[in-house]
C-alpha cells in the first residue's frame, strides 16, 4: 500500500490496513510508511512492493527453519520466540536464530519476516562484513573487499572498519531504497568464459560455465568448448592441476584445447592468449572496484584490498598494478570469510523520516521532535529483541543538499537534543562531505541555500564478537612451508619461470615470501607475480605489497593505525 | 560514465537533474568522438576558434552558439564545456559535456518561445569562450551569462557541475596517458574506430540491398505560420562500392526539405559535412543488426562517419537556415529525421524497421507560487515507441535515455497544483501484429491561476505504422475536460491561461504499429484488454476482436472475432506501406497518402 505523501503523514494508510484487516484478513499488507519513510512514490512503492512480494515467501522459509531448528535442538529456537537477546546465566539454552540484513546488521527471525525488504541481498554483505573485522584487526581500516566465486566477484568499501552502505540498491530492475551495504557485483568469476564479439574484440564474462559442467579443465565439456577464467590459471601454472588439496584432479589438456582455439581465431600463442583472458577479466574488477569509490570521491590508492572466495585473490597482484592499490590482504580460509562475517554482527534497525527544510528556517523543535520520534522506534524494536536500555545505542544521519538538487549528501548527527551550534555543525559537514564527494562547494555563499532532506536514526543492540586466534610465529624462514617448484607464467613475454609453491597452514607470523611464489591451502590459491612481497601476520593473513609501488601508502596507513 | 554520474548528482536544473538531458563524451585530438553511449557536442567549434597549440592544462571552455557551434548545439539552452586533456604538454584529447539548462534568457521563461521568429528572442548567445583560464575562472563571462538568466543561481551551479565533472574526466584520462604512454592509448582509440566502421560496414550496411530510396515526413507547425506540411526529405542511395576502402557507404541527400521556417523548427545541420548529423542518425541503423540482442551491443562513435555522405539542399531550408533564423524547437527537424531515415530504410528491407515514435515535448505550468514567487515547472513527458517486426512498443518512452519522472511528492510539494492521475493513455499505441506502445495520461490540477505551456509535435499527425500497422493517437491537451471551459490548447502554446481548480489533461503519443492487426494474436489483444493498454470498443474497431464481460475478466468471442476480422479483410482495398493516421488528410488537401508512402 502506497499512498501519496504517506511518508509526512501515514493515517490514511493506517487506516486502510484496519479495513483491509476487517475485509480481508488473509491478506499480506506491507505499508509504505512503515517500509521507507521517505519521499519520491516511485521509489517507494517499488521498494514496499517488493517487501510485500517476499514476504510470504520469507515467512514460510523462516517458520520451516524454526521448526527444523526445534526438532533438532528440542529447545525452543531464541528469536523466533521472541524470548530475549542478552539472557544468559542458568537458562536453557536457546538456539539463537538471527538473520542477516542488508544494512549489514541482524534482527531476530521473528521480527525479520514484519519487514523482509530489509534482507534483500544481504549475502554479500557478510562477506564485506569478514573481510572488515579481520583487515581492522590487522591495522587497516580503508579496504577494498573482493569476493571472488565461480560466475562474479563481489566489490565493496569498508571505512573505518565499518562497510559502507548506500540507499540507491535495486532488486533486479526494482529501486529498494532500504539501506543496504553497497556492493558491486561483476560478472567475473572462476567460471566466466572467454568468447570472441562479432566485431572481433576478446571479451570475458558475463557469462559463466557454473560449478556445473564448470570450465573445461572440470573435465565434463565446459559450457561449449568455451575457456574460463579457471582454465587461463590452470594453463599458466598459477592453480594447481588439481582443487581443494588434491581431491579433485583437473584436466589441462582439456583448458589447453579450449584455449588454443580461442588463440587460433585471435592470432596469438595460447600464453597470450590466456594472460589477455585473465587482463580482461582484472579489468573488469578493476572498474567495478574504482566505480564504488571513486562514486564517493575515494582516492584507491590509499586502500588496501581484501581478497577472498575461491577466485577472489587469483588476480589480486594484477589489480595492486592497475588501481595502484597500497597492497592485498588476504584472510586465512578465504572461503569462510563470508560465514565468519554473519557471526560479528550487531542486531540493527533503521528508520528515516522526511522533513523537507531549508538550513536557515529550521525549526529545532520539529526537528529534534522528529528525532526523538525515530529513536523512540528504534528503542521500542531494540526492547522487542530483548536488549537491555543501557546497551542501545544509535547513531543519527541526515540527508542535506542544496536547494534545487535531487540527490543528497549523508552526514552525521551528534546524538543529542540539538541546538543552533549542532545544526550548524551538520551544514558544515555537508559543506565538507559535498567538496570531498565533486570537488566544489557553496560554503559561504548565500544565494545556494542547504536544505535538510531526510533524517535517520540506527538502533544498535551490541552482540559479543567472536576473536580470531594467532597463528604463532616460527623461526622466521617461510621454506618449512615450501612444498615444490612449478614452472608459471606470469608474463606471455617472459614465458615460464621456476616458481616455489608454499602451502599455506604451515607458514608462520613473521614469514616473508618473494615473488614469484604460489601459496597453496585447502579451498584457495594466491599466485605471488614477481616483484610483490608477502608478510604473513600474527592472524595468518597474507599482506602483499609492491615495494616502490602502492606500499608508502599502504604502511602509512598501518602508521596512523599503529 | 563517471563525469555524467558527477552532473547528474549535482546538478539543479530539472532538465539535466531528473530528465538527463545533458551528455558527456571523449574526443581525440582529430576532434572525432570515441564513446560511444552518450551522443555529445562537437570540439570542431573550440579548436576552429583556439588553435589546440594555445590551449593550456587548467583551461575550460565554453559555448552554446548555435550557428557557430558547427551543427554541435541545436538551441541555446543547450551549455555545452569542453576540457582539453594534456600529456607531456600537448593537447592529447578532449572531454566534453553539454546539459539542457532551465534558462538562458530570451522572451520566454525557459528560453524555447515557441513563436520567435529570430535567434535573438531565444537567450544569450554565447561563441566559443575560454570560461576558465588556466584553471581561474573567468568571473566577468560567468556574472555577464548568470545577469541574463532567470534562474542565475541553478545556471551557476549547473556550470560548476559540468566543469567539475569535465576536469575529472580529463585528469582520469590523463592517468590513462600517463599509465600506457600516448602511442598505446592513441593505438587504442583508432583501434575502437576502426572496429565501429568495420562492424557497420559488415553487420549493417549489408542488410540495405543497392539502390536508391525516397520518403519523407514532416512538422505539422512551426509556431508562428498556420499548421502546414514542412517536408522532411531523404533520398537513400547505398551502393556497394565507394566507401572506405572500397567497400559499401551510404549517401543521405536531403533534397526536397522545406524552405526555413518563420518559427524555431529550423536545425543547423550542414556544418562541418554534416559530422553532428551522422553521428545523430546512425544510431537509427542499428535496427539492421542481426538480433536486438546485438543492436544493444552496437556503440556509434565516429567510426561511423566515413560510412556516410550527406548532400544538403541550398542555403535557406530546415536543415539549412540562414542566421538569424529561430532554432529552439529544432527537435521538430531532427527527431523527426531519425523517424524518416527509419522510413525510408523500411522501404528498402521490407519494412524490417520499428514503426514511428514520438517520445520527447516540454509542457510545463508557470505563475507565482503560494508564497508569490516566480516558479516554472516544465517536465518531459515520454510517449509510445514503435512496433518492431518482433515485439510491441515500450509505453511512455523518452528519447533521452536513463532520464526519469519528476516525481508527483516532489512538484505537489513544491508548486502549486496536485497531480491526480499519471497513467497509460488507453488505445493511444498505434494497432498493429506488433501494438505501439502507449502514450501518458497526466491531469494536473491547478491550484492557482497560471499558465499553461506546452512545445509538441504531431498533435495533428501521427506516429505512422507501418507495413500494415495504424498511426497511434496523436498529442492532445485538453483544458477543464468536461467543464464549463473545456477547450483543446494548441500545441505550440506560451502562455494558456488556466485558473485555480481547472485541470490539465495531457495525453502524449502513441507508437506506430508494426504489421497487419488483424494478425495480432486474440490472446495478446486479450491481454491487451486486462492490462487496460486497449479498450472494448479499440479491440472491436482496431483488431476485429468482439469481448464482453469486465476488463479484469474478458470473455473473447472466438466466432464472432473471425467473422469480424474477416470483413475487416475484405472491406479494406490496397493500403500504402505507412499509415500516417487521419490527421495527415487535413493538412494535405484531403489525401489519405503521399506519393512516397507507396512501395
Amino acid at each position: 500500500m502506497n499512498f501519496l505523501h504517506a511518508y509526512a503523514n501515514p493515517a490514511h494508510e493506517t487506516r486502510m490496513r484496519e479495513i483491509l484487516a476487517e475485509e480481508h484478513p488473509q491478506a499480506v499488507v506491507s505499508l509504505s510508511s512503515e517500509v521507507l519513510r521517505e519521499y519520491r512514490e516511485y521509489e517507494r512503492s517499488m521498494t514496499t512492493l517488493v517487501d510485500a512480494a517476499v514476504k510470504p515467501k520469507v515467512s514460510a522459509y523462516v517458520a520451516n527453519i524454526s521448526e527444523r531448528l526445534r526438532s533438532y535442538t528440542g529447545t525452543d529456537v531464541k528469536g523466533a520466540e521472541g524470548s530475549g537477546g542478552s539472557t544468559g546465566g542458568d537458562a536453557p539454552r536457546a538456539m539463537p536464530f538471527y538473520i542477516m540484513k542488508s544494512n549489514g546488521g541482524v534482527l531476530s527471525a521473528e521480527e525479520v519476516v514484519h519487514q523482509p525488504i530489509t534482507t534483500v541481498l544481504s549475502g554479500p554483505a557478510a562477506g564485506a562484513l569478514g573481510a572488515a573485522m579481520v583487515s581492522g584487526l590487522a591495522g587497516f581500516d580503508k579496504v577494498l573487499t573482493c569476493d571472488g566465486g565461480g560466475t562474479s566477484t563481489d566489490v565493496s568499501v569498508v571505512l573505518g572498519g565499518e562497510p559502507t552502505l548506500t540507499t540507491e540498491g535495486s532488486v533486479g530492475a526494482y529501486p529498494s531504497k532500504i539501506p543496504m551495504i553497497d556492493v558491486v557485483t561483476v560478472g567475473a568469476g572462476g567460471g566466466s568464459i572467454a568468447w570472441i564479439s562479432p566485431d572481433g574484440s576478446l571479451k570475458v564474462g558475463p557469462h559463466s560455465a557454473g560449478a556445473d559442467p564448470g570450465p573445461l579443465c572440470y573435465g565434463r565439456g565446459g559450457a561449449d568448448g568455451a575457456p574460463t577464467i579457471t582454465d587461463a590459471h590452470l594453463l599458466l601454472g598459477r592453480i594447481p592441476p588439481h582443487l581443494l588439496g588434491g581431491e579433485i584432479p583437473l584436466d589441462v589438456d582439456a583448458a589447453r584445447t579450449g584455449l588454443q582455439e580461442i588463440a587460433g581465431r585471435l592470432g596469438l600463442d595460447v600464453e597470450h592468449a590466456a594472460t589477455g583472458i585473465l587482463e580482461i577479466s582484472a579489468w573488469n574488477q578493476a572498474n567495478a572496484l574504482r566505480q564504488i569509490s571513486v562514486k564517493r570521491g575515494l582516492d584507491v590508492r590509499d586502500f588496501m584490498l581484501a581478497t577472498f572466495g575461491g577466485s577472489g585473490s587469483l588476480l589480486a597482484c594484477r589489480l595492486v598494478d592497475i588501481l595502484d592499490l597500497a597492497g592485498v590482504i588476504v584472510p586465512l580460509n578465504p572461503g569462510n570469510v563470508s560465514a565468519f562475517g554473519l557471526l560479528t554482527v550487531d542486531v540493527k534497525n533503521d528508520y528515516v523520516q522526511t522533513m523537507v527544510a531549508k538550513h536557515v528556517h529550521l525549526d529545532l523543535g520539529q526537528l529534534n521532535r522528529a528525532f526523538d520520534d525515530l529513536t523512540a522506534r528504534a528503542t521500542h524494536a531494540l526492547d522487542l529483541e530483548g536488549f537491555d536500555r543501557a546497551d542501545h545505542q544509535f547513531q543519527r544521519t541526515a540527508d542535506l543538499r542544496y536547494v534545487g538538487q535531487a540527490f543528497e549528501v549523508r552526514v552525521p548527527v551528534p546524538v543529542e537534543e540539538l541546538g543552533e551550534a549542532a545544526a550548524d555543525q551538520v551544514a558544515e559537514a555537508f559543506h565538507d562531505a559535498h567538496k570531498a564527494l565533486y570537488g566544489y562547494d557553496f560554503r559561504g555563499d548565500d544565494r545556494q541555500e542547504v536544505e535538510w532532506v531526510n533524517l535517520r536514526v540506527t538502533g544498535v543492540g551490541p552482540i559479543t564478537r567472536p576473536s580470531i586466534p594467532q597463528i604463532g610465529t616460527g623461526e622466521g624462514d617461510a621454506e618449512r612451508a615450501r612444498t615444490s617448484t612449478r614452472p608459471v607464467c606470469f608474463d606471455a613475454a617472459d614465458g615460464y619461470v621456476d616458481t616455489p609453491v608454499y602451502w599455506r597452514p604451515d607458514l608462520r607470523d613473521g614469514d616473508q615470501v618473494q615473488g614469484p611464489a604460489v601459496i597453496e591451502e585447502f579451498g584457495s590459491t594466491v599466485p605471488v607475480h614477481p616483484g610483490f612481497q608477502v608478510r604473513v601476520d600474527a592472524w595468518g593473513n597474507l599482506v602483499i605489497t609492491k615495494p616502490g609501488g602502492g606500499v608508502v601508502a599502504g604502511a602509512q596507513q598501518q602508521e596512523e593505525q599503529a | 560514465m563517471e563525469v555524467e554520474t558527477a552532473i547528474a548528482r549535482t546538478s539543479r536544473s530539472p532538465m539535466i537533474r531528473d530528465a538527463h538531458d545533458f551528455r558527456a563524451g571523449i574526443h581525440d585530438r582529430q576532434l572525432r568522438k570515441l564513446t560511444g553511449r552518450s551522443y555529445s557536442a562537437l570540439v570542431h567549434p573550440v579548436a576552429r576558434d583556439f588553435p589546440l597549440e594555445t590551449m593550456k592544462p587548467g583551461d575550460v571552455f565554453f559555448h552554446n552558439d548555435v550557428y557557430e557551434s558547427e551543427g554541435g548545439i541545436g538551441h541555446l539552452p543547450d551549455l555545452c564545456v569542453t576540457v582539453p586533456v594534456f600529456h607531456e604538454g600537448e593537447v592529447v584529447c578532449f572531454v566534453q559535456a553539454f546539459g539542457h539548462h532551465d534558462d538562458i534568457g530570451g522572451a520566454t521563461p525557459g528560453s524555447m518561445p515557441s513563436a520567435a521568429t529570430s535567434v535573438y528572442e531565444e537567450g544569450l548567445m554565447v561563441p566559443p569562450i575560454k570560461l576558465w583560464d588556466q584553471g581561474v575562472p573567468n568571473e566577468a563571462a560567468l556574472r555577464i551569462m548568470t545577469r541574463n538568466s532567470r534562474m542565475p543561481e541553478s545556471l551557476a551551479a549547473d556550470l560548476d557541475a559540468e566543469c567539475s565533472a569535465c576536469l575529472m574526466g580529463a585528469a582520469r584520462l590523463t592517468e590513462l596517458f600517463e599509465r600506457y604512454g600516448r602511442q598505446t592509448v592513441e593505438g587504442a582509440f583508432q583501434a575502437i574506430l576502426d572496429k565501429t566502421t568495420e562492424t557497420y560496414r559488415r553487420e549493417i550496411l549489408s542488410k540495405i540491398p543497392d539502390g536508391e530510396y525516397v520518403w519523407e515526413d514532416y512538422a505539422e507547425h512551426d509556431g508562428v505560420d498556420e499548421p502546414k506540411l514542412h517536408t522532411q526529405r531523404i533520398t537513400l542511395t547505398k551502393t556497394s562500392t565507394g566507401g572506405p576502402g572500397d567497400g559499401p557507404k551510404i549517401t543521405i541527400d536531403f533534397t526536397g526539405t522545406a524552405p526555413q521556417a518563420k518559427g524555431p523548427i529550423n536545425h543547423c545541420g550542414d556544418y562541418a559535412d554534416g559530422n553532428f548529423l551522422k553521428k545523430w542518425l546512425a544510431p537509427i541503423l542499428r535496427n539492421l543488426a542481426d538480433t536486438p540482442e546485438r543492436m544493444g551491443e552496437l556503440d556509434v562513435n565516429e567510426g561511423v562517419v566515413p560510412l556516410i555522405e550527406m548532400k544538403f539542399p541550398e542555403k535557406g531550408t530546415l536543415l539549412t537556415p540562414i542566421f538569424p533564423a529561430p532554432t529552439n524547437a529544432r527537435t521538430f527537424v531532427i527527431l523527426r529525421l531519425l523517424g524518416v531515415l527509419a522510413g525510408v530504410i523500411a522501404k528498402a528491407v521490407d519494412g524490417k524497421m520499428p514503426a514511428d515514435q514520438e517520445t520527447i515535448r516540454y509542457t510545463g505550468v508557470y505563475g507565482k507560487d503560494r508564497d508569490g514567487k516566480d516558479y516554472l515547472m516544465r517536465e518531459v513527458l515520454g510517449g509510445g515507441a514503435g512496433g518492431r517486426y518482433y515485439a510491441d512498443g515500450e509505453d511512455t518512452i523518452h528519447v533521452v535515455p536513463d532520464s526519469r519522472n519528476l516525481p508527483t511528492e516532489f512538484t505537489e510539494s513544491r508548486f502549486p497544483f496536485l497531480v491526480e492521475r499519471l497513467g497509460l493513455a488507453v488505445d493511444s499505441g498505434g494497432p498493429g501484429r506488433y501494438r505501439g506502445g502507449l502514450g501518458y495520461e497526466k491531469h494536473i490540477r491547478m491550484l492557482k491561476d497560471a499558465n499553461f505551456m506546452s512545445i509538441a509535435d504531431r498533435s495533428i499527425l501521427a506516429c505512422w505504422g507501418v507495413k500494415g500497422g495504424k498511426a497511434g493517437r496523436p498529442f492532445e491537451v485538453c483544458i477543464d475536460p468536461g467543464g464549463p471551459e473545456e477547450r483543446y490548447v494548441d500545441a505550440l502554446a506560451d502562455a494558456e491561461p488556466v485558473k485555480a481548480g481547472q485541470v490539465i489533461r495531457i495525453r502524449t503519443t502513441g507508437g506506430g504499429g508494426w504489421g497487419d492487426p488483424l494478425e495480432r494474436p486474440v490472446e495478446e489483444v486479450e491481454r491487451d484488454l486486462r492490462w487496460g493498454k486497449v479498450s472494448f470498443e479499440g479491440a472491436r474497431r482496431d483488431y476485429g476482436v468482439v469481448a464482453s464481460g469486465t476488463k479484469e475478466d474478458p470473455v473473447i468471442d472466438a466466432a464472432a472475432t473471425e467473422q469480424l476480422r474477416a470483413q475487416l479483410r475484405d472491406g479494406r482495398g490496397e493500403e500504402p506501406f505507412f499509415d500516417r493516421g487521419p490527421g495527415y488528410a487535413q493538412l494535405a488537401g484531403g489525401a489519405t497518402a503521399a506519393d512516397v508512402d507507396w512501395l
